[in-house]
């Protein structure tokens, strides 16, 4: 039985596994629907189970919240009866009894707006929940084209690896987004610089502070605002969709004192991969000045530099004083 | 290095999951890396009460130096009424009641707090989060901390006043990455150095038939097993009810036996045994000759006994709603899990009747508990993670009490 550098097996019988998994949730399926299952005391047992288990912030459950709101519809507060011509009194009488019926509907409105909006919460707090929970599972795309080697930034982290620490801090953190990120932290972090990486690729269970797994954009997400010294992207430009780079520069401009993008040119990409290829890629290197009018946007400035080659450049920004 | 540990409870005598195994990490750099290390805390050893049943003073216990102060105050009953309303929706409680939770909750102990804080340490462990000394040790302490925070999703993470307190800290030690997933969904810290610590076991040894007549078995027996603290938030009396279903419908099903303190009464019966708080050897030799062991409790933060069960030659079963326990599973590729009666009823047929099934899981599951959770693996990993908390801007700077 084999297994990697962090303990996690890589063995033959991982398939074996996955298939048994698959069969017993078959099996308990197939169980389920069978005549004579104990469908009553399974309900039981379950929402024992759900009652005993975690339940973010402790709100009430999706169901008791769906009853609720069905409770607060279907409940019809009582109309007045029609009242009956007898002079200025009864018309008086009805007039209170409508007011009354009124103001009961009325509250009954604003029971159910606030009981359909905390279903709503609950329900988007649940997704979010889930969300997170998938990303674990398995890292979304993030608007990153699935890893090439054509565009896994090695190329252009090779014109600028000497060059790398010259525009970080010395006492603020850094980090460093993803071509190469082991070796390229510990090279950093023995400079001096107060590093850590993320990448998407190898082993998801990275035990150390060094270089963790995951994705950049679901990183940014839960770091403090400007808790970065610097962030610096490598890999990552190479193979962005223009759609996401809004959200991407919105994120780093809010945690990050300054960025630095290194990348392909793009003219160097279409050539090294070819017309064919080029087009038909999910994601691609930008121009400098793309990312420069786009960190501007959060209002972050600086300079885009080329290596003499032209085949690769350096954006370094920062914020505004 | 000098490492300080901020701690309600310490000693041989405190039972916890967290303090016990926290004694334990202490212990193994004294004496693997010839750390110095200073534990600040009260005098209790019972959580329920935090009572001063220690003397106070100063002890040395392996290597390990131990201040003993006396609390203020312990644990307040009333902590259980405000528990109540802060589950019906923490984020919403007002800071001064989340402060006066956390003072009821206690143990209030000024004194090991101000110990700490003045201390030469070069940084300090703080554990676990949601007891008054972690509370105001973290703000006071800030860089300097290494938090063993043992998070679970429950309401008292939500509490406002938590977000200060995981973010002033230094760095982070997880027991796993569903609970850095958690912390890090929870409060805007991930840039701060964490690592995934974990927890070890050390295997014990027992005798299987030894273990049989002290759980009141019939010799050659076979049972299934729990092992841990017999109460209904670990998920021990819905076992139960699983297992009586199980036995209703599997008439030859054997016997399911509950190993560990009784916090909550549960009747035993012709399916189910409860045995109670039993020795050591006990406990290794059931987890030998078990069938398989359950680990109901969706409220794990690690839990060494899934590792134990495997290092035992046990497989195990799981609560699929417990995000640390399924971890282990998925990662080793040791374990199975059920989230409903359907799926529990399937895996245990599946095990009972496919013993080669079930040693192929445990070999996974001994494999990735030796690989991942030895001392020597665990030490190195914390002295990394406080190589780089240590190498961060100044950290000798702390905040006077309020």
């Amino acid at each position: 039985m084999a297994t990697n550098e962090h303990g996690t097996s890589d063995s033959h019988d991982e398939t074996d596994l996955d298939r048994l998994i698959g069969e017993l949730e078959t099996d308990a399926a197939r169980r389920r629907a069978e005549p004579g299952y104990p469908h009553d005391v399974d309900a039981r047992l379950h929402f024992e189970l759900a009652r005993r288990a975690p339940k973010a912030q402790g709100g009430p459950t999706l169901t008791e919240i769906i009853a609720r709101l069905q409770e607060l519809a279907g409940d019809e507060p009582d109309v007045p009866p029609p009242g009956r011509d007898g002079g200025a009194g009864w018309r008086r009488h009805d007039g209170q009894a409508v007011a009354q019926h009124l103001q009961r509907l009325d509250g009954r409105v604003t029971a159910l707006n606030l009981a359909t909006a905390t279903a709503l919460g609950a329900v988007v707090q649940r997704l979010e929940q889930l969300e997170g929970r998938v990303r674990q599972l398995e890292p979304l795309d993030d608007g990153v084209a699935s890893s090439s080697p054509a565009l896994d930034g090695s190329e252009a982290l090779d014109r600028w690896r000497t060059r790398l620490a010259e525009t970080l801090p010395r006492h603020a953190r850094v980090l460093y987004a993803e071509s190469q990120a082991d070796e390229v932290v510990a090279d950093l972090r023995a400079q001096g610089i107060d590093a850590y990486g993320i990448t998407s690729t190898g082993s998801r269970h990275r035990p150390g502070p060094d270089v963790r797994f995951g994705e950049l954009r679901t990183h940014l997400t839960a770091v403090a605002d400007e808790a970065l010294g610097a962030v610096v992207l490598v890999g990552v430009p190479d193979a962005m969709i223009a759609a996401s780079i809004g959200p991407m520069v919105g994120e780093l401009g809010r945690v990050a004192q300054s960025v630095v993008v290194i990348s392909e040119a793009p003219w160097w990409w279409r050539l090294r991969v070819g017309a064919v290829h080029a087009d038909l890629a999910g994601g691609r290197p930008l121009d400098p000045d793309t990312w420069l009018h786009a960190f501007h946007g959060v209002a972050m400035v600086g300079t885009a530099e080329y290596d003499p080659t032209g085949q690769t450049y350096r954006v370094v920004v920062q914020a505004r004083e | 290095m000098k490492l300080g540990l901020v701690v309600p409870r310490y000693g041989v005598d405190v039972v916890g999951g967290i303090e016990h195994w926290l004694r334990l990490l202490c212990e193994h750099l004294v004496s693997m890396k010839g750390w110095d290390v200073e534990v600040f805390t009260t005098c209790a050893v019972s959580a329920a009460t935090w009572a001063d049943e220690l003397p106070a003073g100063d002890v040395d216990l392996e290597g390990v130096t131990v201040h003993r102060r006396r609390s203020v105050t312990g644990r307040d009953p009333r902590s259980g009424e405000l528990g109540v309303l802060i589950g019906r929706g923490a984020a919403a409680v007002p800071e001064s009641m989340a402060q006066r939770f956390v003072d009821l909750v206690g143990p209030v102990c000024p004194d090991v707090l101000n110990e700490a804080a003045s201390s030469d340490c070069d940084l300090v462990a703080v554990t676990p989060y949601l007891f008054w000394p972690a509370v105001h040790a973290t703000p006071r302490l800030g860089r300097r901390v290494i938090f063993h925070c043992a998070a679970h999703d429950e309401p008292e993470l939500h509490l406002s006043i938590m977000r200060e307190v995981f973010g002033a800290v230094g760095g982070f030690a997880y027991n796993s990455y569903s609970e850095q997933a958690l912390v890090e969904r929870t409060f805007p810290i991930a840039q701060l150095p964490a690592s995934v610590i974990g927890a070890t076991v050390v295997e014990g040894s027992g005798d299987p038939d030894a273990a049989r007549a002290a759980l009141g078995l019939n010799p050659g027996e076979p049972f299934v097993l729990c092992v841990g603290r017999v109460e209904r938030a670990k998920g021990s009396h819905v076992l139960a009810d699983l297992w009586r279903l199980y036995r209703q419908r599997r008439r030859r099903a054997p016997r399911l036996v509950f190993l560990g303190p009784v916090h909550e009464g549960l009747e035993g019966d012709d399916d189910v045994i409860v045995a109670g708080r039993q020795a050591e050897d006990v406990k290794w030799g059931a987890l030998q000759a078990c069938e398989f062991a359950v680990t109901p409790s969706a409220w794990e933060s690690f839990s060494l006994v899934v590792l134990e069960a495997w290092l035992a030659g046990a497989p195990v079963v799981v609560n699929r709603r417990c995000a640390a326990t399924l971890e282990h599973c998925i990662r080793s590729r040791g374990g199975l899990s059920f989230f409903d009666y359907a799926d529990f009823e399937s895996v245990a047929d599946r095990l009972l009747a496919d013993p080669a099934l079930g040693a192929r899981l445990v070999a996974n599951g001994r494999s990735y508990t030796e690989r991942v959770f030895n001392w020597s693996a665990i030490v190195d990993r914390y002295e990394l993670l406080a190589d780089h908390i240590l190498a961060r801007a100044p950290l000798r700077v702390s905040v006077p009490p309020a």
